[in-house]
């Protein structure tokens, strides 16, 4: 595999961790332009685990991943009787008041004779560990799949689960769901965690195959696009956002088809998707047609 | 099952629901008729936990629920189908079912009960992976009905059931539910089209302006011309 297919990978992996954290919002029904910041604060705080404080890879995704979680648990608990354009806005501001606070944010330490650590806006260099630790960039990219991988099979079996048919009927119409016995404002904060450690741990994958971070990677368009991702992919199942970053990503813009008319094309799609197939390609009516066919015995039980 | 003691309902300076005692027991049909604006719709929602009640008292099963919210009270088996909101049109048949089925607690057992619940809606059968939305009226209403049953309900609280639907397929809704009392299961039937409400209850209260203004077998208040006339909206 060429280094270009094996970065390419890469690429579409990360990335479809913050869709899925986007997506896993969409399907409760609660719109997020907030999901990057969870990213950023993953990023972050593995870089530091493994480069400040020295501590093996696997833990500092961990700590990525968990940090991720709160930060995502704590804006879910603030927002969690907040709906719609209400909902999209606060989460829009948490991100942006996270992304300004790592850029004021400066935390050092001289690591083998050089200064390693957040240093504001002028990033965050010497994320090395992964490499350190024997990883290849095929190996590391093998990483990244086997979690993504994880991540989905997880989600999908959670979709299948009683607490999966709660968040999506809080998603099809909360006042509904509640009547039918369930509790909203917990189930959506539970959710708006989950979503923040999906994303938290992207994260850290994120600034280990990179080295380097800065606060404006994780600004307002990453948001955007975790959500158009979903949406393009589909709200049907948690495959929808891994192929809407690969049309995104793996289509569009490693083939340079497009050259600089790449974002054109992008808005261009999610604009026709949004019309013609307003909850993606694989929406709950193709999902359901294809459980029909995969699983006729299914179809009357 | 259910009981209702001078209960009150206000809308902010407004009250909706004036001082209505009311009861439904075990396997018991009770319609509750009125015009637009009665309160009827309000003191479902007070009843369902959706809006708590300024005064009064209303046990289920024994209970003080008075105070409960929502998902506490469906979890008694109490099960309310607001007016309006019948069903989540983007999620499909199946786990509009499901969802119905939360109370129970496991998967298996909504599965299990999935499988009791849908040889009565044969029309569902072949339609359970479709979005709700894909349904015809008809079918939507099955699914509603279908919803409620998978919760095992002791008391099912319906409002407006047959809103929007012809004539005929009105008539078979109101008969599922008539037949839903042959399990146990006791109905507060909220119902505008009292003429067809009254066809299949076996008791029957009229609210007006918020209280309760007549109460007994559902022939008497279809017989009471004046009481048709002023506040059924029914002129036979």
């Amino acid at each position: 595999m060429s280094d270009f297919q094996i970065g390419l990978l890469s690429n579409v992996g990360m990335i479809a961790f913050v869709a899925l954290s986007a997506y896993l919002l969409l399907i409760s029904g609660s719109i997020s332009f907030g999901q990057q910041a969870y990213f950023g604060l993953g990023a972050y705080a593995a870089g530091i685990a493994t480069a400040l404080w020295e501590w093996p890879l696997a833990v500092a995704l961990g700590l990525g991943a968990l940090l991720g979680g709160v930060g995502g648990g704590l804006v879910g608990l603030l927002t969690r009787r907040l709906h719609g354009v209400y909902f999209a806005i606060a989460t829009l501001a948490f991100a942006e008041v996270t992304r300004v606070a790592l850029d004021l944010w400066r935390y050092q330490r001289a690591i083998g004779g050089e200064l390693l650590g957040p240093d504001g806006p002028n990033g965050f260099n010497g994320i090395r560990r992964a490499f350190e630790e024997g990883w290849t960039p095929q190996s590391f990219m093998i990483l990244i799949w086997t979690l993504l991988a994880a991540t989905l099979l997880a989600l999908m079996l959670f979709e299948r689960s009683r607490a999966g048919i709660a968040v999506r009927a809080t998603g099809g119409d909360p006042v509904l769901a509640s009547l039918l016995g369930t509790d909203v404002a917990r189930l959506r904060v539970a959710i708006a965690a989950a979503a923040g450690a999906i994303a938290g741990l992207g994260g850290g994958l994120y600034a280990h195959l990179n080295t380097y971070i800065e606060p404006r990677l994780f600004d307002v368009m990453l948001g955007v696009h975790a959500l158009a991702y979903g949406l393009i992919g589909g709200l049907g199942t948690a495959l929808g956002p891994l192929i809407g970053v690969m049309i995104d990503i793996g289509i569009l813009e490693s083939s340079r088809l497009f050259h600089g008319w790449r974002m054109v094309v992008f808005g261009g799609l999610v604009a026709l998707l949004l019309i013609w197939r307003p909850r993606g390609l694989l929406d709950e009516a193709t999902v359901g047609r294809l459980r029909a066919w995969f699983y006729p015995g299914t179809r009357h039980a | 099952m259910l009981e209702l003691e001078h209960v009150t309902v206000r809308h902010g300076a407004t009250i909706a629901v004036r001082d209505v005692s009311l009861s439904v027991t075990a396997g018991e049909l009770v319609a509750l008729v009125g015009p637009n604006g009665a309160g009827k719709s309000s003191l479902a929602r007070a009843i369902a936990g959706a809006h708590r009640p300024a005064g009064g008292v209303i046990r289920f099963a024994g209970i003080d629920i008075t105070r409960l919210d929502a998902p506490a009270i469906s979890a008694l088996g109490l099960t309310h189908l607001p007016e309006g909101r019948p069903l989540a049109l983007t999620l499909t048949a199946r786990d509009n079912l499901l969802s119905g089925a939360y109370v129970l607690g496991s998967m298996a057992r909504a599965h299990e009960r999935l499988r009791e619940v849908l040889p009565m809606f044969p029309a569902l059968a072949t339609r359970l992976d479709q979005p709700a939305a894909l349904l015809s009226g008809g079918e939507r209403q099955w699914l509603v009905v279908a919803r409620a049953l998978m919760a095992r309900p002791r008391l099912l609280l319906i409002d407006e059931p047959t809103l929007g639907l012809g004539p005929r397929a009105a008539r078979e809704t109101l008969d599922v539910i008539a037949g839903l009392r042959a399990s146990g299961t006791a109905i507060l039937l909220i119902e505008q089209n009292a003429a067809l409400a009254l066809g299949v209850a076996d008791r029957a209260l009229a609210m007006s302006a918020g209280r309760i203004v007549a109460e007994g077998a559902p022939r008497s208040l279809l017989d009471d011309a004046g009481l048709a006339d002023r506040y059924l909206g029914e002129r036979r």
